[in-house]
């Protein structure tokens, strides 16, 4: 199981400039990804805009969106978008897309959330008729467009993953949670006739320096989730017991990538975190 | 702190004794009923729940306990028979001695309980409480009032019970099953004390309305019960309390709390948040659940209501969601049970008791081994004494074939099933889903490729998503360059990429139809043991069984009568040139509003079966590219059960089958016949330990 880490792009008040920083230390604290995720209401970074920025100081991670809020993009610019950090990082762009859980991103965007299914299913189907048919430019890196994954375990969404994408991304929780996932992701993958495997990710927050701030932000980043919060809290890895114990289960579980988001934008974490991983690897 | 609990059922007591024995609470229990008022009979208690109870107040565990009575035999009454099965461990009490012991302990630890307060909401609410807790049932007033908080949803069943009492221990817990002229009546009976059982009698809306029971009042309910369970009651009568024949709901809440008012913090606790079917036998046992686990949460956030709620609801709604399915799965087995009344008694016993997919054949093995090998022999079709196989590695007939296990498995997949089905064999060029698709002309394998397992061939015609791209790069994607036009049942576009296809003429209909014959003759030119007739996935012939993509008005189109008829006479004309046994794959759900239901399934099967057709493969989906399948474990079986009972056709069925004890369990119950597993876990799970074993047993060996 290889081991990624997320930018700080949604923990409000951070130093813009400490996005570069982070995935230049990141790199070369030997993680395989970095990981980015989608908010419109809130203080947080445009994700592509900031694997763009990761794209120009490293020259080996995987850039990753997990997941990116598709519907509320234009298909053909989103395309596009994708296609230039593509080609920016020479092939390193893997484009998560989700519904994501929140009517007010919809809103915020002036989109009407209830047709929100139907579009991403489409959405799908032609950002790779964009990739390949060449109209819309840059040509991407990777031959036909970076890879698909699609983030959310209902019945609808599994669908979607297994006619049009290539890999899940688990949404986080314990690793009982994901076994029962993939198994689903799998059972869709063989309801369609799909050949080949679904790459299979996940993700979890950790916070080795300051957990409680990080506890904090994660309060607050979930207040939408009501109660759910707690849950996010209680599974927020702040020891090097439980990132032990979560990446032993998780690499059971047959996860192929976890990537591990930070709750504090303290660049010390980043060496934190490869310290700890090295130690219990 | 004031905290008001409204309801004092076990819930609400339990919560207050154990808030009670907790410095810093003042605990009010307000009661609409005299003291010493219930409408039940007895409650079922797990072992695992015992346990809970005794650990957080074990002195109220000591008084509930002299009054539990403990069994593990469950009988069964079927066709006039009775089947024993043992191995179930169970504990229940009276729910009036539960709830005289609760309260007692409650008043003893200074609970103020008021009853026969008549309960308003807002009275409540202003009564200067810091938290209340309601307890009030499904029916709960305190939760109406701030509904939009919680977003309760309701869901019917298409059942009706009426919740009675026997003035005798039944030896076991009992289920009755008795047929009459109106329809099928059921029953679930347990003892609850050394005086009495609960006595639930439950039917089908329709037998019950059949049987005139709308009309019916207390007295004649009974009575008619007496009469119909007559011989079970040895002489004794039925007791009511105020009992009536209901619809059970099964509540779902979003949210289980409020903090946001007007007045203090709302939590709901028990039946007030939830519900899941007495056939489980759990809503007491979940209720008294919460009770604990809000009071731990409390502990852990004392005085904290605003970070207590959350962790209480954080905790309890994903095991209580558990049991819902659980629940959901078994009262489903009881609306559907009269299909499978005509199982053997092990098999039914043995269906009956893995119903709500919690107990798995594995499970049974250990719980009542003689009872699983009843089944198993049934489903081995062998007599006492020679050697049982697993029932997934006994034989089966199908149409005069003898298949060695009832494993199913690709061509190209690890061998060992006694079945191998090859990919869908396109019947034409323009049927074709993608160029690279193998066709009769062109199959792409020659007979000497094949292992020595059965093989059936399966003939497609893709319709509507006919001209895509393979399917590595994503399914239903035009092909673009080199695509041709697409024929259908109706000129609908199958995504908003393709463009319509041509609703089919006469002529394109002949053309199928021919298709279809010349590749039935071509399978039996290259020996295939089996044919498969694909008419699932979305292609040409499924699109005619779905009301979702079949708009036809000539008589090919409209109710399922018509709708089967094309279908039907491409199968008849197969029929008449392929002699050997005969699948037909079909949808049997669409995943879709408005798409094939249940009884138009049946249907379907039944025409097929009535022209000759061996054997139905159940499929879903496929028909609407944004359908909503619900893939958990075995996700079609309750279908093809359905099929299979209902229809008397063998079915095959894959979807989410993981483990050989799926199949057990599926092929032990009479549920299935035939099961595809999942290749990647059959690789992973079945696969590799078979293999290193020297494979499965095969025809020829």
């Amino acid at each position: 199981m290889r081991i990624g880490i997320g930018l700080p792009t949604t923990i409000p008040g951070r130093d813009p400039s400490l996005i570069a920083a982070w995935a230049a230390r990141a790199e070369a604290a030997g993680f395989t990804s970095l990981g980015v995720l989608d908010r419109v209401r809130y203080d947080a970074l445009e994700p592509l805009v900031s694997l763009a920025v990761a794209a120009a100081v490293t020259e080996r991670v995987r850039l990753v969106s997990m997941v990116l809020i598709g519907p509320i993009h234009n298909t053909a610019l989103l395309a596009r978008q994708a296609a230039t950090v593509d080609a920016l990082s020479k092939g390193r762009l893997t484009l998560g897309l989700g519904l994501g859980a929140r009517h007010d991103d919809y809103l915020a965007s002036n989109l009407d959330p209830t047709s929100r299914g139907k579009v991403l299913t489409e959405q799908l189907a032609r950002l790779r008729d964009h990739w390949e048919d060449g109209q819309i430019g840059p040509v991407p890196a990777q031959k036909g467009g970076p890879d698909l994954w699609v983030g959310g375990a209902g019945g609808s969404s599994l669908l979607r993953l297994a006619r049009l994408a290539d890999g899940y991304v688990h949404g986080g929780g314990p690793a009982r949670s994901f076994s029962s996932a993939i198994a689903r992701v799998r059972t869709a993958w063989e309801d369609v006739g799909r050949p080949g495997r679904p790459q299979l990710w996940a993700q979890a927050y950790f916070g080795l320096g300051d957990g409680e701030a990080g506890d904090a932000y994660l309060r607050d980043y979930y207040a939408f989730a009501g109660p759910f919060a707690e849950r996010i809290v209680a599974a927020h890895l702040k020891t090097q017991g439980m990132i032990a114990d979560y990446l032993r289960a998780y690499r059971e579980a047959e996860c192929e990538e976890l990537v591990l988001l930070p709750s504090t934008a303290d660049l010390a974490e980043v060496d934190r975190l490869a310290d700890v991983v090295g130690q219990v690897s | 702190m004031q905290v008001a609990v409204v309801g004092a059922g076990p819930a609400g007591l339990y919560f207050a004794v154990l808030m009670a024995r907790t410095g810093g609470y003042q605990v009010t229990v307000f009661e609409r009923n005299p003291k010493g008022a219930t409408y039940g009979w007895g409650v079922v208690f797990s072992e695992g729940t015992l346990s809970e109870l005794a650990e957080i107040d074990h002195l109220t565990y000591l008084d509930l306990e002299r009054a539990l009575v403990r069994w593990s035999t469950i009988d069964i009454y079927h066709r006039g028979e009775r089947i024993r099965s043992t191995g179930h461990p169970f504990s229940a009490i009276s729910r009036r001695t539960l709830l005289s012991v609760l309260a007692r302990r409650a008043v003893e630890l200074g609970v103020d309980i008021r009853y026969q307060q008549p309960v308003e909401p807002p009275d409540v609410l202003d009564g200067g409480f810091d938290l209340v807790v309601a307890a009030d049932g499904v029916n709960s007033l305190m939760r109406e009032t701030r509904r939009g908080a919680f977003s309760p949803r309701f869901d019917v069943h298409p059942t009706r019970y009426i919740w009675l009492g026997l003035p005798r221990p039944l030896p076991a817990f009992t289920f009755i099953f008795e047929e009459t002229p109106f329809g099928l009546f059921q029953v679930h009976g347990y003892p609850y004390d050394a005086s009495g059982s609960t006595f639930i009698v439950e039917t089908a809306t329709e037998t019950w309305r059949q049987a005139g029971l709308h009309e019916a009042n207390e007295a004649e309910s009974l009575a008619f019960c007496e009469k119909v369970f007559g011989d079970h009651l040895a002489g004794e009568q039925l007791h009511s309390n105020r009992s009536s024949w209901t619809a059970f709901v099964t509540l779902r809440s979003r949210s289980w709390f409020d903090l946001d008012g007007p007045g203090p913090p709302l939590v709901l606790m028990g039946d007030a948040a939830h519900t899941a079917h007495f056939s489980i036998g759990s809503g007491t046992k979940l209720a008294m659940e919460d009770a604990a686990s809000l009071y731990r949460s409390l502990a852990a956030h004392p005085l904290d209501p605003a970070a207590a709620l959350p962790a209480y609801q954080a905790d309890r709604q994903p095991p209580v969601a558990r049991f819902q399915d659980a629940a959901r799965d078994s009262a489903g087995y009881f609306e559907g049970v009269r299909d499978v009344l005509d199982l053997p008694p092990e098999t039914f016993a043995f269906n009956l008791l893995t119903r709500s997919g919690r107990v798995t054949h594995l499970d049974m093995q250990r719980r009542d081994p003689a009872l699983t090998m009843a089944a198993d022999r049934w489903a081995a079709s062998v007599v006492a004494g020679e050697v049982v196989p697993p029932p997934a590695m006994t034989r089966l007939e199908v149409g005069g074939l003898m298949l060695a296990n009832r494993l199913v498995g690709r061509l190209g997949d690890l061998p060992g099933p006694g079945l191998l089905m090859t990919t869908a064999q396109a019947v034409s060029d323009e049927g074709r889903f993608h160029p690279g698709q193998p066709t009769v002309a062109a199959p792409g394998w020659t007979p000497s490729d094949l292992t020595p397992s059965l093989i059936g061939v399966v003939l497609s015609h893709a319709g509507p998503r006919a001209s895509c791209r393979a399917p590595e790069d994503g399914l239903d994607r035009p092909l673009g360059e080199g695509d041709w036009d697409t024929v259908a049942c109706s000129a609908l576009s199958y995504t908003p990429s393709h463009p319509p296809s041509r609703p089919a003429g006469s002529a394109d209909l002949a053309a199928v139809a021919d298709a279809f014959v010349d590749g039935a003759r071509w399978a039996a030119e290259v020996g295939a043991q089996l044919l498969v007739v694909d008419a699932a996935r979305g292609g040409f012939l499924a699109g005619f069984f779905s009301p979702l993509t079949n708009h036809r008005r000539d008589d090919y189109g409209g109710d399922i009568s018509q709708r089967v008829r094309y279908p039907l006479e491409v199968v008849g004309a197969v029929r008449e040139v392929w002699r050997g046994p005969l699948a037909v794959a079909f949808s049997a759900t669409d995943w879709a509003k408005g798409g094939t239901t249940p009884p138009e399934a049946v249907a379907i099967a039944a025409s097929l079966k009535g022209i000759g057709v061996d054997m139905v493969e159940i499929c879903g989906g496929g028909t609407v590219v944004d359908a909503e399948p619900d893939y958990r474990r075995g996700y079609l079986l309750s279908l093809a059960t359905l099929v299979r009972n209902r229809v008397r056709l063998p079915v095959l069925v894959g979807g989410g089958f993981w483990t050989l004890d799926d199949v057990n369990t599926a092929v032990a119950g009479g549920r299935a016949d035939l099961l595809y597993l999942n290749p990647y876990l059959y690789r992973r799970v079945v696969g590799e330990p078979y293999a290193e074993m020297g494979g499965f047993r095969t025809a020829q060996d």
